[in-house]
């Protein structure tokens, strides 16, 4: 009984997933989608063309931003692993870095950019890549920080404690102890913050100033939801990407975790 | 140094970051807000227009259908992520795959499942062809209009695909830390699986629920795209008129704008107020226990 | 072991930063550009919507293609919206920073805004010498942008004007048709809320058909002088609320929502300023074989749409260069093929040759449009840019409703 109940949500789940991207899969490859069909009328690859080959320079736009993104999420994962575990702790004032943290989270982007965009432009930062990346950072950030403040005080001190007892101390330390025990924490990070920075049209608009063109800028102009087959076709690019980097990603740690255990056993 | 101000000083990067940045935003904001706007020439210090917002009738109405929309889709979206993780950790087999899969939706940009709402739920849209197609409907005129309604169905439904999907890549890995520490502690102890999953899992896992549920909600509370796009013409979501505010060619609207994005803000603070009561009970309780 | 770990770790970070800050076209200079400065080898940035892949083809393709060839000049289209624009610009203004902008698509309201501000760079467009041969300078139109004086600050681009689309053999011909139609057919009519482009175009419409335009060209852009002028509008547009979708509750966000339940029948009608939209989408499949263009009432709302200078702009005399090109025949017949865009030329037909009016001529192919004199001859002006926003408050006030 209770199996059934089990395997009834999880299809639920399952379909509540499925059925939403299928049907983007299908509008960007099929035309003529009047009522009532419930599938397009005829295979096309029209926007896969003009998305991949007529569009200028999309595809040393997509390496750049899959380039781009992968530096926040790096980045972030770096500051938030750092803030993460200073924030484990007890010290003064951790309640109110603690809220600073969650700011960007919490508020509008579209209310901050204005002063945001003055900022960068007294800073010489706007219209520039590193602008971009700074300020795709500051959003993603936060949620790197979450993940890791939650990890080490689920983690706590003992993992670290046995570790000093056998030595494992300084870059020895964050080898063996602290990167295996963090590396679900580093995936899902580096996961989110490489999605969130991927996805950010406005401010990379505002601050990039036009001139610093990703995958989102090209992208996003098209979902007005006027042309359905053309805003699909970037959607699904736009998955794969993800998907793939976050893959990638995985399996990088996850080599790095059982070099470590290797060397262990040595 | 101590280890207290070690620890402090590893946040300092991010909050320069942060701070350097969000802060001097909202700080313009606010001035803005204020009628200080001197890229246009506007240079006295006013209450005018926060008075306007609030003497507008229809205010109320936009910020309960903004808070209807981000609170449901929050609440829902979380509860049945927090269930869909608990099934997947006590699944017994691992499921990464599936999991991974589950997380999808995490990588869809708004505005795409907006196309894809819309595309599946105006009358003519894919559920009502479905239903015509198998003979449930006679004709699209008997669906519902679900879409561009006061009830802010079209609104909840993208941020509850969005809420869900983001609790299970979150929460997996404390839950399953949980179970493992805890569980055989529990069964030892005698604890059935609800008692388990009620009084073990949840209070532990609270944290991370509560700050993801406020996340979820603040983000669709104040973020204009998809109420602009699916939600009802009347009462516009708050965000949805700050932002037709903001792009409005007179310039001189910009402080109104403000204003209501102010008005966000403070209600972001005063959800990290109740964060910070509902969390540090919930501390005062456990150590009460 | 150490020593590889780390390396790796070097060598993967290097990878993701390290080859980023060489950029191929994008960043902007920080050096200080030469006053005089020959063509050849420049940029040109070109800002504006891109929301039509048709549209960025004509741009990224064709006019790149002619700018190259003719100037050497690299152009390099950017879509951004009017808004984030005139935010940059203002932002840029204020702190005397340099701009990354050299043309900016656009019109009406938002001309009034940036000329007012003084983001612009003018009056430059008696200095082109296409201007000076095809563009009639007499025209209201190359004068005035909705109601404001243009004064050489922007120059026209193309022509737009509102028709409206259907599948009927004979459409209601006007407001009094449409009602005795609905009454008809309920639930199968609606049009795009404003702030929606399209939408606030319909609704002005619908107020010239019902107590004229003339009375708006001096208006005061004061709310109860405008709301006592268009209250016949709304109170007609209030009678049909019960014979529309959603019962005139709710309207859909744009004219793309618009267009695709047009497609699918939800409703009857759908409507655009582009009057080549129709052949387009008849090519591509989405609306039927038998869509026709017509004009509801006796005259529809026109308008051009223009091309600016910011003040700040890096690369004027490219900027003035490729607005040149822009207005030459060949852009602008090519421009107004249904197949490529289907944008009314700006031209004055007066000073073309023989064989330039048959370049124009043998362009108006489309399926389902109206011809080009037909939509001339029944063209109403916009009304002043200031006037807009106080006329989309009352509707918002007047119509839609919970």
């Amino acid at each position: 009984m209770r199996r059934v109940l089990k395997l009834s949500c999880l299809s639920i789940m399952t379909l509540l997933v499925v059925i939403p991207l299928l049907l983007l899969v299908a509008l960007s490859f099929g035309k003529g989608y009047e009522f009532p069909r419930v599938l397009p009328a005829e295979l096309s690859f029209e926007s896969y063309k003009y998305l991949l080959y007529e569009h200028p320079r999309m595809l040393s736009i997509t390496w750049r931003s899959i380039q781009l993104s992968s530096a926040v999420a790096t980045l972030s994962v770096l500051l938030g692993m750092l803030a993460g575990k200073g924030l484990s702790g007890d010290f003064k004032g951790k309640k109110l870095i603690e809220r600073l943290m969650l700011l960007p989270l919490l508020i509008p982007i579209v209310s901050v950019a204005m002063g945001l965009h003055i900022v960068f432009i007294k800073l010489h930062l706007a219209n520039k890549f590193v602008g971009v990346l700074l300020i795709q950072t500051v959003i993603a950030l936060p949620y790197a920080v979450l993940i890791f403040t939650d990890l080490y005080k689920l983690i706590g001190e003992k993992w670290f404690e046995q570790g000093d007892l056998y030595g494992a101390v300084g870059h020895k330390r964050f080898m063996y102890v602290t990167f295996p025990l963090l590396s679900e924490g580093i995936i899902s990070a580096f996961g989110i913050c490489f999605i969130v920075s991927f996805s950010q049209y406005f401010v990379t608009v505002l601050i990039g100033g036009g001139r610093i063109k990703t995958f989102a800028t090209e992208m996003f102009p098209f979902m007005n939801g006027g042309d359905f087959m053309i805003s699909s076709s970037f959607s699904v690019v736009f998955l794969v990407i993800n998907v793939m980097m976050l893959l990638v990603m995985e399996v990088i740690v996850r080599s790095f975790v059982r070099r470590g255990y290797h060397s262990i056993e040595r | 140094m101590k280890k207290t101000t070690k620890q402090m000083l590893y946040t300092m990067p991010a909050v320069i970051f942060i701070a350097g940045t969000i802060l001097v935003g909202a700080f313009i904001a606010v001035i803005q807000s204020f009628g200080y706007f001197p890229e246009i020439g506007l240079k006295n210090w006013t209450t005018e227009y926060y008075r306007s917002v609030f003497s507008q009738p229809l205010l109320f109405h936009s910020f309960v259908y903004s808070f209807k929309t981000a609170f449901l889709s929050s609440v829902v979206g979380v509860g049945f992520g927090v269930v869909s993780s608990y099934l997947l950790v006590t699944y017994n087999k691992e499921l990464n795959l599936y999991r991974r899969f589950l997380a999808l939706p995490v990588a869809v940009p708004h505005i795409i499942v907006v196309v894809i709402v819309f595309n599946l739920f105006i009358r003519t849209g894919f559920v009502s062809r479905l239903l015509v197609g198998s003979g449930l409907l006679e004709s699209f005129e008997q669906f519902p209009s679900l879409l561009f309604t006061d009830s802010g169905f079209g609104v909840i439904a993208v941020y509850f695909w969005k809420a869900f999907p983001y609790t299970i890549m979150v929460l997996y890995s404390v839950l399953r830390s949980i179970h493992h520490q805890y569980r055989p502690v529990s069964m030892n102890l005698g604890a059935r699986n609800y008692q388990y999953f009620i009084h073990v899992v949840l209070p532990m896992a609270k944290p991370m629920i509560l700050t993801t549920s406020i996340i979820l909600f603040a983000f669709s509370f104040s973020a204009y795209e998809v109420p602009f796009l699916l939600g009802a013409t009347v009462p516009k979501a708050l965000p949805v008129q700050a932002y037709i505010d903001y792009t409005s060619p007179i310039l001189e609207n910009r402080p109104y704008a403000m204003a209501i994005n102010v008005l966000m803000m403070v209600v972001a603070f005063v959800l990290i107020a109740v964060y910070d009561f509902v969390s540090s009970s919930v501390e005062r309780r456990r150590n009460h226990a | 072991m150490k020593r590889i770990s780390i390396s790796i770790l070097i060598v993967v970070a290097l990878f993701i930063v390290g080859c980023s800050p060489a950029p191929t076209v994008e960043e902007a200079p920080n050096v200080e550009m030469a006053v005089e400065k020959p063509l050849d080898g420049t940029e040109v940035y070109f800002y504006g919507w891109g929301g039509d892949q048709r549209i960025n083809t004509y741009i990224d393709d064709y006019l790149a293609k002619k700018l190259k060839d003719e100037h050497g000049v690299t152009l390099v289209r950017v879509g951004m919206n009017i808004d984030e624009i005139l935010t940059k610009l203002l932002s840029e203004k204020s702190l005397g920073a340099e701009g990354t902008i050299d043309v900016v698509w656009i019109n009406g309201e938002n001309f009034y805004t940036a000329k007012s501000n003084d983001l612009l760079h003018g009056p430059f467009l008696e200095e082109l010498p296409n201007a000076q041969k095809y563009l009639d300078f007499e025209a209201s139109e190359n004068n005035y942008d909705f109601g404001y004086a243009i004064e050489g600050y922007e120059a026209p681009y193309g022509k737009a004007q509102l028709v409206f689309t259907s599948y009927l053999d004979t459409p209601p011909a006007d407001l009094d048709g449409l009602k005795a139609y609905l009454t008809e057919n309920p639930g199968s009519f609606t049009y795009a809320a404003p702030p929606d482009f399209e939408g606030s175009a319909f609704i002005r419409n619908v107020i010239y058909e019902t107590v004229g335009f003339e009375q708006f060209i001096e208006m005061d852009a004061d709310y109860d002088t405008v709301k006592e002028a268009v209250m016949p509008a709304m109170e007609y547009l209030k009678s049909l609320k019960p014979y529309m979708w959603q019962e005139g509750k709710s309207y859909p966000a744009n004219r793309e929502q618009l267009d695709t339940l047009f497609a699918n029948g939800e409703v009857f009608l759908t409507m655009t300023y582009n009057p080549n939209h129709v052949s387009d989408r008849i090519k591509s499949g989405v609306f039927k074989e038998n869509a026709q263009n017509f004009l509801l009432g006796q005259k529809t709302i026109g308008n051009t749409h223009f091309l600016a200078i910011p003040q700040n702009a890096p690369n004027v005399e490219g900027a003035k260069a490729l607005i040149n090109e822009i207005l030459s025949v060949e852009s602008q017949s090519y421009k107004f093929n249904p197949d490529i865009w289907g944008d009314m030329p700006v031209l004055d037909n007066n000073k073309l040759t023989e064989e330039e009016l048959a370049l124009f001529k043998a362009a108006e192919t489309g399926t389902g449009t109206l011809s080009q004199k037909v939509l001339l001859e029944n063209r109403y002006p916009e009304m002043p840019a200031r006037l807009v926003p106080i006329i989309e408050q009352i509707w918002l006030e007047e119509i839609p409703e919970h």
